[in-house]
């Protein structure tokens, strides 16, 4: 396995309801470092499975996944994986209604040994960087859609994960904002070098990657 | 910090929640404290004075009924290593609007005196004659009587000769008579309930020979010292275990009320939960979460539950019916009422915790 590859998948599968839905069938896949992948296909081809897959939070029924050096099939602590190596972004409704947008980001944080200040501190540089520095101390309630994605981004970025997952983030926005967010995200992968994958069922986002993978029912149809 | 936030969003749910596990703390206090401040009453009935050992009915289940013949004394005054015995009746009868109403029937050497101080009139034995009574400064004032007033008493009057004070408020709330009208008033011709015996010799070792050999030469009784004299009846013990068996209830049934709370509280939260899993916290994380904002409501709610606790001491012991009640507030009784709410805390989130942490982020995130 080269330096440079992220993430390498081989011959997966998910099925659910004991067989029944194939949700995932036969994926193949390497991801290299600072690549921008996107994933497209119609709602219930198994876009989401895959992200969940790639981002330690579900395990394959078949298939090999290796994260870093790191076989995520066997792996015993896949919160420990997700702690370090994964940032995700979800449609809305993903921030913490309780908590202001620093202490949103901080969140990640809580799960590796960050001290309280430089928790503070990263949060901050990272609301900077997705331009809310007026809105550190707001809550979700009192910020816009395209803001909370904002801050749901920049909590995906706060632990320097290794690999960026962004399941329709723009999905509930409207098509303005989400452009928006969308090219901070562009943006910031260009200045970080992050590897992103993100699902999206816009095609003009789509093509703006490096690369597109486009599933029908579980099987990647073309990239 | 997510604890505190989640509680302040659901205001009056852990206003709800807390005002639960502070009534719990507080009967479990109340009770105790009470249990506890009747058995050091009983304690301190004859510890002052100058009795080395009280002598009581060995199967006596309470120390009104702890009957003793008075010929005893007679036999224990022949003894050798006893210098002194003075009777004691103690008896319990109505007077309205009082339903208990202690009197202590004494003579005049008695080291029971002793317990007493006499702030107005006459002392009972000033001046020789019966159907004399003191009374208590609680008594007089739960019964609206003064020097010179009459007392009836099971079927007689008795003249109040005298007020006293006493610091244990049992003797304080009760009457002081001669014996033989307090014999005749309880229905004990010839006995009496205990009898305050004086050593010549109080070292330890010749308290614990006269204690076995007294018990040796009359199997029917039990002597104690008077610091220890409640424990001679099964009775203080019980109210102890009542106390003890309100905590076991107060915890479950708090702990239900926290658990309730906990769980709408688990449950609105699914989908956060779910993705504070997908950004990487372990379930351990997630189950101190829960347990965190039950301990908080703990926090907030033992503290609260003591102070209710004892103001409903203080409350009880301001009616005349109860005004020999006297709280008694030891660690123990602290101790129980921290248990208690803490107990609730750790019982309410136990079940909570292991549905919080059964939360895939999977499930978690396709729940809207
Ligand atoms: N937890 C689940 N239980 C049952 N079926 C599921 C579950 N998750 C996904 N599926 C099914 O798997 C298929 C792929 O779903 P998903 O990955 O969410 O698709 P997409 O994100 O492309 O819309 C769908 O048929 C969906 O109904
Ligand atoms: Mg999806």
């Amino acid at each position: 396995m080269s330096d440079d590859v992220v993430l390498r998948i081989e011959g997966l599968r998910k099925t659910y309801e004991t067989g029944r839905v194939r949700a995932l069938d036969g994926i193949d896949l390497v991801l290299r470092r600072g690549e921008f992948v996107s994933i497209v296909g119609p709602s219930g081809s198994g876009k989401s499975t895959l992200l969940h897959v790639l981002g330690a939070l579900d395990r394959p029924d078949e298939g090999s996944v290796w994260l870093g050096g790191q076989d995520l099939v066997t792996a015993e602590r896949l919160d420990r994986v997700r702690a370090r190596s994964i940032g995700f972004v979800f449609q809305l409704h993903n921030l913490v209604p309780t908590l202001t947008a620093v202490e949103n980001v901080e969140l990640p944080l809580y799960a590796l040994d960050v001290s309280r200040a430089e928790r503070r501190r990263r949060a901050e540089e990272l609301l900077v960087a997705v331009g809310l520095s007026e809105r550190l101390h707001h809550r979700p309630s009192q910020m816009s859609g395209g803001q909370r994605q904002r801050v749901a981004i920049a909590r995906a970025l706060v632990n320097q994960p290794e690999l960026v997952l962004a399941d329709e983030p723009t999905g509930d926005l409207d098509q303005e904002t989400g452009r928006h967010v969308l090219e901070l995200l562009e943006r910031l992968r260009e200045e970080r070098g992050l590897t992103l994958v993100l699902v999206t069922h816009d095609m003009a986002v789509a093509e703006r990657a490096d690369r597109t993978i486009r599933l029908i029912d579980g099987r990647i149809a073309s990239s | 910090m997510l604890a505190f936030r989640n509680l302040l969003r659901r205001r009056i749910r852990t206003l709800l929640t807390v005002t639960g596990v502070a009534i719990g703390v507080s009967i479990v206090v109340a009770l105790s404290a009470i249990a506890r401040g009747f058995r050091t009453q009983v304690n301190d009935l004859f510890s002052s004075g100058r009795a080395h050992l009280i002598l009581s009915r060995k199967d006596a289940a309470d120390p009104i009924l702890s009957y003793l013949p008075e010929s005893l004394l007679g036999e224990l005054r022949a003894r050798d290593e006893i210098a002194a015995v003075e009777p004691v009746v103690l008896g319990a009868t109505q007077v309205p609007p009082l339903a208990v109403f202690i009197f202590f029937g004494t003579t005049r050497d008695s080291p029971f005196l002793e317990q007493i101080r006499v702030v107005e009139g006459e002392g009972l034995f000033a001046t020789p004659g019966t159907d004399r009574v003191c009374l208590g400064a609680r008594a007089a004032r739960n019964l609206g009587r003064e020097v010179g007033d009459t007392l009836p008493l099971g079927g007689r009057e008795l003249t109040v000769v005298g007020l006293f004070e006493s610091a244990t408020p049992l003797i304080d709330a009760g009457a002081l008579l001669s014996l033989g009208d307090a014999q005749e008033l309880a229905g004990l011709e010839q006995k009496i309930t205990s009898a305050l015996v004086q050593l010549r010799d109080s070292n330890r070792d010749a308290l614990v020979r006269a204690e076995q050999e007294l018990e040796a030469d009359y199997p029917e009784i039990e002597a104690t010292p008077p610091s220890e004299w409640a424990a001679a009846f099964d009775e203080f013990d019980l109210a102890e275990q009542t106390a003890t068996v309100f905590t076991i209830l107060a915890i479950c049934i708090g702990g239900i009320s926290v658990m309730n709370t906990m769980l709408m509280s688990v449950f609105e939260r699914t989908r956060e939960i779910g993705i504070l899993q997908a950004i990487g916290w372990s379930r351990w994380m997630v189950v101190r979460q829960v347990l965190a904002e039950a301990l908080l409501v703990a926090t907030v709610g033992t503290p609260l539950g003591i102070a209710l606790g004892v103001g409903i001491v203080e409350l009880i012991g301001s009616f005349q019916q109860f005004s020999w009640v006297a709280g008694h507030y030891d660690t123990t009784v602290f101790l129980q009422g921290i248990a208690v709410g803490f107990g609730m805390g750790v019982v309410g989130s136990i079940y909570p915790a292991w549905r919080a942490v059964g939360i895939t982020p999977i499930e978690a995130l396709r729940y809207e």
